[in-house]
């Protein structure tokens, strides 16, 4: 015999075998089958398919009724003016979010573009670290958009940190871009203070503006 | 070719039957056409009171009528016990059990339309069911299954694991288990109470 060969007719005791033989007095009531096909014939075929949403949005609706509800009185009006409000506000609320949504998107999209002027405006600067501040500034230089490259390191210089000296560089060739010499060269005075190349540099771009050289010559 | 044989060959196609096939009140009942002596013997094997077994069938057919077209042709049997496992599980853990003495309090005598020839061995059978009921009962139910689907149902190991939906290897561990269970627990029980000698 195998190790599973049922009890009944393996084991030793006669006692085992006994009490596992009296299981054949399991046998259903008649008339147990008849009920039950007549209990699943009276159940409502559908498909098995679950709206879960549909059962959410049902149970919220459900239970705002709900609430809505507890204050009407036997056929008064304040049913009418508790139910329109509720309304009012729900139709108030979706066309809330329906107008901030619009606004949001159409903010979204006048800023995807590639003139970081918008960003500029904004404060977006704010959002840089100094660095990544300056070499934007670079770059809206060399692309002939002297002012928000302006914006930037002006930005820069504002939070008067290890990066000023490289701001106000910046800052003097934007402005000279821009024709504004005078304001240029001011801005240029904490960078004359000495013989470095970087004071040459200014020199040479103070010198040229001033004898005008076109300001797209400046990178 | 027999009847009996035909008819079940052609409700078990039925059973089988994939939802565009076949109705679903067609569907299931040829399952309960097929399936449910079966259902009731295992509902009452794994601790639901003989009063309340066809209570409990029904049960089981209804959550099988709502979910009919979810049940996977050739899966039938295998969900219709799985659903009376959890519905015995549920029994057992709602319903105050009856001690032996209070059932045996109960039992009326044989049943006159019994073929059994001798009175006093019918009523031997009866006490022995009880007591199989008790010692069964502190079983844990997930060694309950296997152990009355191997040694009161005589179904195969491989079957065993298609109904339960467990590994091979899991259905010998926990019958192992279970065997161990049931001879400790007959042996102690056939030592003291009085009811023992009742047993050979």
């Amino acid at each position: 015999m195998s190790e599973f060969t049922p009890l009944i007719k393996s084991h030793a005791s006669a006692r085992v075998r006994q009490l596992l033989a009296s299981a054949e007095l399991d046998r259903p009531p008649s008339g147990g089958k008849q009920r039950a096909l007549e209990a699943v014939s009276a159940v409502e075929y559908r498909p098995s398919t679950t709206n879960f949403s549909g059962i959410a949005l049902g149970t919220t609706v459900h239970r705002l009724i709900g609430a809505v509800t507890l204050y009407e009185g036997k056929g008064g009006p304040l049913r009418w003016i508790v139910r329109g409000g509720a309304v009012g506000v729900a139709v108030g609320g979706l066309l809330l979010a329906t107008i901030v949504a619009l606004r949001w998107l159409e903010a979204d999209r006048s800023t995807a573009g590639t003139n970081l002027a918008a960003h500029v405006h904004e404060g977006a600067a704010a959002a840089l670290t100094n660095s990544e501040a300056l070499r934007r500034a670079q770059l809206e230089l060399q692309a002939g958009r002297a002012d928000a490259a302006l914006e930037l390191a002006s930005e820069v210089l504002g939070r008067h940190g290890p990066s000023e000296l490289q701001a106000t560089l910046l800052k003097v060739k934007a402005l000279i871009a821009l024709g504004r010499v005078s304001e240029a060269t001011e801005a240029a005075q904490p960078l004359l203070v000495d013989s470095s190349s970087v004071a040459g540099e200014v020199r040479e771009l103070l010198s040229g503006a001033t004898s005008g050289t076109p300001a797209s010559t400046v990178r | 070719m027999d009847a009996t044989l035909f008819m079940d060959d052609h409700l078990t196609e039925i059973a089988a039957m994939p939802p565009s096939e076949v109705s679903s009140k067609e569907r299931i009942a040829a399952l309960v056409r097929l399936h449910y002596d079966f259902v009731w013997r295992s509902l009452r094997r794994l601790g639901v009171r003989d009063g309340d077994a066809d209570d409990a069938a029904q049960h089981v057919f209804l959550i099988a009528a709502r979910k009919v077209e979810a049940i996977r042709p050739g899966c039938e049997t295998s969900y219709l016990y799985q659903t009376a496992l959890r519905i015995a599980s549920d029994y057992r853990r709602s319903k105050k059990r009856r001690t032996e003495v209070d059932f045996l309090d109960q039992l009326d005598g044989p049943d006159p339309s019994d073929t059994c020839p001798s009175v006093d061995e019918m009523m031997d059978m009866r006490r022995a069911r009880a007591k199989l009921d008790s010692i069964l009962d502190s079983m844990p139910m997930d060694l309950r299954a296997v152990f009355v689907l191997h040694e009161l149902d005589q179904t195969t190991m491989a079957d065993i694991a298609n109904l339960l939906d467990v590994p091979a290897g899991t259905v010998a561990s926990r019958l192992r288990r279970a065997r161990k269970l049931f001879v400790e627990t007959v042996e102690r029980h056939l030592g003291s109470a009085p009811l023992g000698d009742l047993l050979l």
